[in-house]
């Protein structure tokens, strides 16, 4: 609000003049009359003359200007609305004809101007003058003077009640100015009567403020609205032609300010703003003077807005709601202020180039004031409001300037605006704008960002760049947000500029860059000029280099800033290989530069730091490459010997492969291949940490580094398997992404090879050959560990540890000799072998011996360690699987033995009779071996061996004959004991066999009765069962299954031949064999008989057998029927039948009775075939009894 | 009513189609396009397509004035799919209905626009015919 006088911003308060003596006036020193301003008068000489009222209205009156300057100033700080004369309560008494005097004077001179004088009579303290006596002397002085009411009045001023004094004072005062002010008007108002509404309304505007400026002083701000909306109405009226546009604006401004406040202090903020707007379409309905006095056009306007800001900032928040809804926020007002401060700016800065010389001859160096608004509202030097006049101060600053011509009018107005500071007022005002939207809610960020977007433009111009830069950085990070690429080119090319001028080598090239990328829409040519500038600055030209000094590398992703400059793809056409394998790396490189653009080096760095790589393609376009020697001199510390080092590094001799001819030179939108070929040397997974390409210097150039784990690796890596040739994928861009490789040790590094039969004999030293076969170069100290089993006996020779040292075909030589046994040694617990060195591609024998006394397959565990040069150790463990088994295969017949015949494999007994069983041990060996013993052991109650037979192959079965008795002609005891008396051979008896000789044994053995066999059980069942199951049981004791007869015990020993000495071929061994189970069933076939227990003469009845057949096997069945005289019978009478087994078979039989009373059916013989035993009960008879027929 | 500018952006905010009859004030017009923004998303939360479109019925699209510059008034039409309609028009009165009526016939255009099996979504809209369409619609062919 500086612009503005204080006079025109500030409320007018009454004027009050004090006449008299200092002390006095001392008493209105109070916080009651700050309402009120005092001017000191001496005498009434220092009143400003009043005019006589020469002017005779009428009307053609038209007035010089609008708004006088100094009317305003006359009523504020020289008329008093009111006169204050102290007198002292002694002297109306003492000096009576001095008061009269002093009375009469004022009101001769200040009859004409209507004041009011108040005569204030200061009674002090200690008077003792009595009120009446004051009365009285009052009215002698009123007599004397004429005292004139409306003129002057007395008030008293008690120094013992001050208050009371104080409010009779001041009530005097508001009444004297009222009456005053209210007086101003109506004169006023009769002035008014005298012009005509149109043709006048210059007149009009100014009574009509006059009016409104009364009633504000006054306190009536409705009035004081009234008055200056109709005061503002009234410039509409006004012709240009009379006055000038500068003038119309600089009015309606002042009236428009006094009538925002008059709604300010109405609390009438909606219409506030509605004045405004009308007040902006008045302004811009002005028409200008000349085409090139536009700048004062937006010189007006732009003060206007920020006016109207300031005035908003001035309402409380909470009560900006109305103004919220229509403008949104007072940023808008500060924000348009500023947009007509940049158009004022733009055309001032058009002018001055195009007037330059003109305004270098102008001899106006120091007009004052300065700026257009400062001399419109200097009161001082101005008749009228917006008629400025020009004031040199240089050589005489009094004088002033009359107008001339209109040229140097114009170049006057044009000079001082060209001193005006006008980034300063733009920053401010942009600034302001920016703070009121930021505070805003919800959050306006495109709107801030198109004024940080001026604010930065502004602070560029100003050659700020610093600040610049803060702004633009803010900007273009929207613009690229919301790919406003046009809009953030705009923006980048000032960034730029500020990079430069900063001397900031990162921001200039990052925003370069950004410049090159397709998607801004710049000039091809432009970006051409970008890129050689960008050339020219990083190569050697030192002219470039001192503009910009470059000092630091710059990194720069691939993907800055909205589209890669680069495109890239790394490929390792693998996903895994094993150590020392060849692993191939496919790199693409696509250029979306605008010109060809050459690198210097490529950097691979990966996560094992030993396989970095840095490729230097040199000027003559050969390639070389070099390993991170730096990486490398680290591995040094941590690798395990000098020698291995120099292996790796003559093994990483890589090669390159490309298609360029000139290699690194990117030409744009063209494919650039190579292809990478380098060594597995390290176990682990490898990754591609990051890829770079130089451009420039490696002190001060930029790379360009891919960081490959962005890439979209999943969706790519399964759509791949096995590996791609380079001359496919060369063909297409599209090849995947794939930046890790996983590199695994070789399985085959040390390989243990196990060369011996899988098959061994029980209880012989079985022997394995070890053969520990080599394929790396790196493999130090080994060691197997063999892993003792309970079940397995491990022996080794003497010389074993010592198999390094020894010639290996004197080792073998050794194993295929006869096994001394002395010289083995039994392996106790876990048994270490250590194998000091391992030559590269060799092979090494170990002999080791195992022994079983246990028949089955067993596993020899044996592990592998050895240490690998890298500096790693191996293991892996070898599962060994020795089948330990006797050298024979033994079979077992049974033969069964009848009375008359000879039923092969038959393995039911009944039970009633006594059965022969026969046992039958084929041998066929594999091996030579002495039989020594064979021995039968039977379990407890099966029965007793009755005989037996030792033949050698192809002998014919020779069974002994049948003996019922059950007495054995054998050594057996025949009580069935089941003891190891059971022996059968002798100790002499001994058989010599042969490989694949068959060998065959017999015994004859009878089986006690099934029920003695299972006397014991059943006695057992029997306490077990309950009641309610007892047919349950009962069923389970008649099918008996599956008794163990006993087993056969072995003793042999094998036969070695080679043996020199006889202790040598004691080896005895005992197999035990067990019997296989045989089945004892109780009967095989039941007959059920079903018949009815009583029937009549001559009527049908049936009679039913059902035979049923409870084994496993078919069994024959022959019937036989005898005749009957008692029954007339149908059925078979002789037949034979097979019954399946588990089935039953049904035969009917229908009788008719011939005769009555009790009679036996008709015997049936039924008869198991098999044995020729009787399945019917021939003794036991069924009897019917047969009733008479009935009576028909 | 004068149209000085008609804008289309796309889902993601970036201009499609920028079209002002006063070429030397482009800049000026695009900074009030690219604010324009700000007011379509206060005005029309956040909120999905699909919800949007059980919410809101055709009409619905047309947001109105959305804000005013000191010299024009700017005007905003959000489609279905998101698209954003600006007109900017200069500070003059004008009635609600036309200027409903010029935006959906600006969104018929806009339709026919992008079933253009040539047309690649979300890139600038170069075709000649829209063009055209644009200036018919706004009285300037």
């Amino acid at each position: 609000m500086n612009t503005y006088h204080d006079d025109l911003i500030s409320q007018p308060t009454p004027l009050i003049g004090l006449i008299g003596e200092e002390s006095q006036k001392s008493l209105l020193k109070d916080s009651s009359f700050e309402n009120y301003k005092f001017l000191s008068f001496e005498n009434l000489s220092k009143l400003p003359k009043k005019k006589n009222n020469i002017k005779q209205f009428s009307e053609s009156y038209q007035p010089e200007g609008l708004l006088k300057t100094n009317w305003i100033q006359k009523q504020l700080h020289q008329i008093p609305s009111s006169f204050i004369k102290f007198f002292v309560a002694d002297d109306l008494f003492n000096q009576e004809n001095v008061v009269v005097s002093h009375i009469s004077t004022l009101f001769r001179a200040l009859k004409e101007r209507n004041i009011k004088i108040i005569f204030i009579i200061i009674v002090p303290l200690e008077s003792t003058i009595a009120k009446e006596q004051f009365e009285n002397q009052i009215l002698t002085i009123k007599q004397k003077t004429q005292f004139d009411t409306r003129q002057g009045t007395f008030v008293f001023w008690y120094e013992s009640t001050p208050k009371e004094s104080k409010e009779a004072v001041l009530l005097n005062f508001k009444e004297s100015i009222n009456r005053y002010l209210k007086e101003r008007i109506r004169k006023v108002k009769k002035n008014r009567d005298f012009y005509m509404k149109k043709k006048q309304a210059s007149i009009f505007v100014r009574l009509y403020f006059k009016c409104g400026f009364y009633s504000e002083m006054q306190g009536e701000y409705k009035a004081s609205l009234k008055y200056y909306l109709r005061s503002y109405k009234f410039l509409s009226n006004i012709s240009i032609r009379r006055t000038s546009p500068t003038e119309l604006r600089a009015v309606s401004e002042v009236i428009n300010l006094k009538i925002l406040f008059q709604y300010l202090k109405l609390n009438q903020y909606s219409n506030a703003v509605d004045q405004f707007q009308e007040h902006i379409s008045f302004g811009n309905s002005i028409p200008l003077e000349g085409k090139d006095y536009k700048f004062l056009t937006f010189v007006w306007i732009s003060q206007q807005y920020k006016m109207f800001a300031n005035y908003l900032e001035l309402i409380p928040i909470e009560k900006l709601s109305p103004i919220k809804n229509c403008y949104e926020n007072i940023g808008f007002y500060y924000n348009s202020a500023a947009n007509y401060s940049i158009e004022r700016k733009t055309i001032i800065q058009t002018l001055k180039k195009k007037f330059k010389k003109k305004l270098s001859k102008l001899n106006v160096k120091m007009f004052q004031p300065a700026t257009v608004y400062e001399r419109i509202y200097d009161f001082s030097n101005c008749n009228y409001v917006g008629q400025p006049n020009w004031v040199l101060t240089l050589d005489d600053p009094l004088q002033v300037v009359s107008k001339q011509t209109e040229d140097d009018d114009y170049f006057r107005e044009l000079y001082s605006e060209i001193q005006f500071d006008h980034s300063t007022e733009i920053l401010d005002l942009l600034r302001k704008a920016y703070r009121n939207y930021s505070e805003q809610k919800p959050h306006c960020e495109r709107l801030i960002t198109t004024i940080a977007t001026k604010i930065a433009k502004e602070y560029f111009e100003e050659g700020e760049f610093k600040f610049a830069k803060k702004f633009i950085d803010h900007i273009s990070e929207k613009f690229r947000q919301d790919k406003w690429y046009k809009e953030l080119s705009t923006v980048l090319l000032y960034s730029l500029e500020c990079g430069l001028q900063l001397k900031n080598w990162r921001d200039f090239v990052k925003c370069l860059l950004e410049l090159l990328v397709p998607k801004l829409n710049i000039q091809e040519e432009t970006k051409c000029i970008l890129q050689s500038k960008l050339i020219s600055i990083i190569s050697d030209s030192e002219k470039e280099k001192q503009k910009l000094k470059p000092h630091e590398i710059i990194n720069m992703n691939p993907q800055f800033p909205i589209s890669p400059l680069i495109l890239f793809k790394a490929h390792f056409t693998q996903f895994q290989v094993k150590l020392n394998e060849n692993i191939y790396l496919k790199l693409s490189f696509e250029s979306n530069f605008p010109k060809s653009i050459t690198f210097k080096k490529l950097y691979l760095d990966f996560n094992i730091s030993s396989y970095n790589r840095m490729v230097v393609f040199s000027k003559d376009d050969q390639t070389q490459e070099e390993g991170d020697k730096k990486e490398t001199g680290e591995e040094k510390e941590k690798g395990n010997t000098q020698e291995f080092e120099d292996q790796n590094k003559n093994e990483n001799k890589d090669s390159i492969e490309n298609d360029n001819e000139s290699n690194l030179i990117f030409h744009p939108n063209k494919k650039s291949f190579f292809q990478f070929q380098f060594k597995a040397s390290h176990i682990g997974k490898l990754k591609i940490r990051t890829i770079k390409l130089l451009l420039g210097d490696e002190e001060e150039g930029i790379y360009f580094i891919w960081n490959p784990f962005e890439f979209n690796n999943n969706s790519t890596l399964n759509n791949t398997n096995g590996i791609h040739h380079y001359n496919d994928y060369k063909k297409e861009m599209n090849f995947p992404n794939r930046s890790t490789i996983e590199i695994l040790r070789p399985r085959k590094e040390l390989n243990l090879k196990i060369e011996s039969q899988q098959t061994a004999f029980v209880g012989e030293l079985f022997q394995i050959n070890l053969i520990l076969e080599t394929n790396s170069d790196h493999l130090m100290n080994s060691e197997l560990v063999f892993e003792k089993t309970k079940k397995m006996k491990l022996y080794s020779m003497d010389q074993l540890n010592g198999l390094n040292e020894t010639n290996e075909t004197n080792e073998t030589n050794k194993t295929n000799e006869m096994i001394d046994n002395k010289g083995l040694n039994e392996i106790k617990s876990i048994y270490n072998i250590k194998i000091m060195e391992t030559k590269p591609q060799s092979e090494k024998k170990i002999i080791i011996f195992v022994k079983s006394e246990h028949e089955g397959i067993f596993d020899l565990n044996i592990k592998l360690k050895y240490l690998h040069k890298l500096g790693y150790k191996g293991i892996f463990v070898e599962n060994y699987s020795i089948n330990f088994t006797h050298p024979f295969e033994h079979n077992f017949n049974f033969y069964s033995l009848s009375k008359e015949i000879l039923n092969k494999g038959a393995l039911y007994l009944l039970n009633k009779q006594n059965f022969i069983l026969s046992s039958e041990i084929i041998m066929q060996t594999k091996s030579h071996l002495i039989l020594k013993e064979i021995s039968l052991l039977l379990n407890d109650g099966f029965g007793e061996i009755i005989g037996k037979s030792f033949e050698k192959i192809n002998s014919d079965i020779n069974i002994p004959v049948e003996n019922n008795n059950g007495d054995g002609n054998g050594n057996s005891n025949g009580n069935g004991n089941g003891n190891d008396d059971n022996k059968c051979l002798s100790e002499d008896e001994n058989v010599n066999l042969k490989p694949n000789e068959i060998h065959q044994t017999c015994f004859y053995l009878k089986p006690n009765s099934v029920l003695q066999l299972n006397e014991n059980k059943n006695q057992q069942k029997k306490k077990i069962r309950n009641k309610r199951n007892k047919r349950k049981a009962k069923k389970q004791i008649k099918y008996e299954k599956e008794v163990n007869i006993g087993s056969i015990i072995l003793k042999y020993q094998r036969n070695n031949f080679n043996a020199k000495k006889e202790n040598d071929k004691q080896f005895l061994i005992t197999k035990k064999i067990t019997i296989p189970k045989v089945n004892f069933v109780k009967k095989v076939l039941t007959v059920d008989i079903d018949f009815p227990s009583q029937g009549r003469v001559g009527e049908q009845m049936v009679c039913k057998y059902l035979i049923h057949n409870h084994s496993d096997r078919f069994q024959k069945i022959m019937v036989h029927v005898s005749h009957s005289e008692e029954f007339l019978f149908s059925g078979f009478v002789d037949t034979t039948f097979q019954i399946l087994p588990r089935a039953t078979r049904k035969l009917n039989y229908n009788l008719i009775p011939i005769i009555t009373g009790t009679l036996s059916l008709p015997s049936v013989k039924i008869f198991d075939t098999n044995s020729n035993y009787e399945l019917t009960e021939t003794k036991k008879k069924f009897h019917i009894f047969i009733l008479p027929s009935k009576k028909k | 009513m004068k149209i000085v500018s008609i804008a289309i952006l796309g889902k993601k905010n970036n201009p499609l189609y920028v079209y002002v009859t006063n070429e030397e004030n482009k800049r000026k017009f695009e900074y009030i396009i690219h604010t324009s923004l700000d007011f379509f998303e206060e005005k029309v939360p956040l909120i999905s397509p699909i919800s949007k479109k059980s919410t809101q019925n055709q009409n619905d699209m047309y947001l109105g004035h959305l804000f005013p510059t000191e010299d024009y008034k700017v005007y905003g039409y959000l489609t279905n799919t998101n698209y954003k309609l600006v007109c900017i028009i200069d500070d003059s009165e004008i009635k609600e209905q036309e200027m409903k009526t010029l935006l959906n016939n600006l969104h018929t255009i806009l339709v026919d626009a992008i079933c253009n099996p040539f047309y690649i979504t979300d890139e600038p809209i170069t075709s000649k015919i829209f063009h055209l369409k644009i200036l018919d619609l706004i009285g300037k062919k």
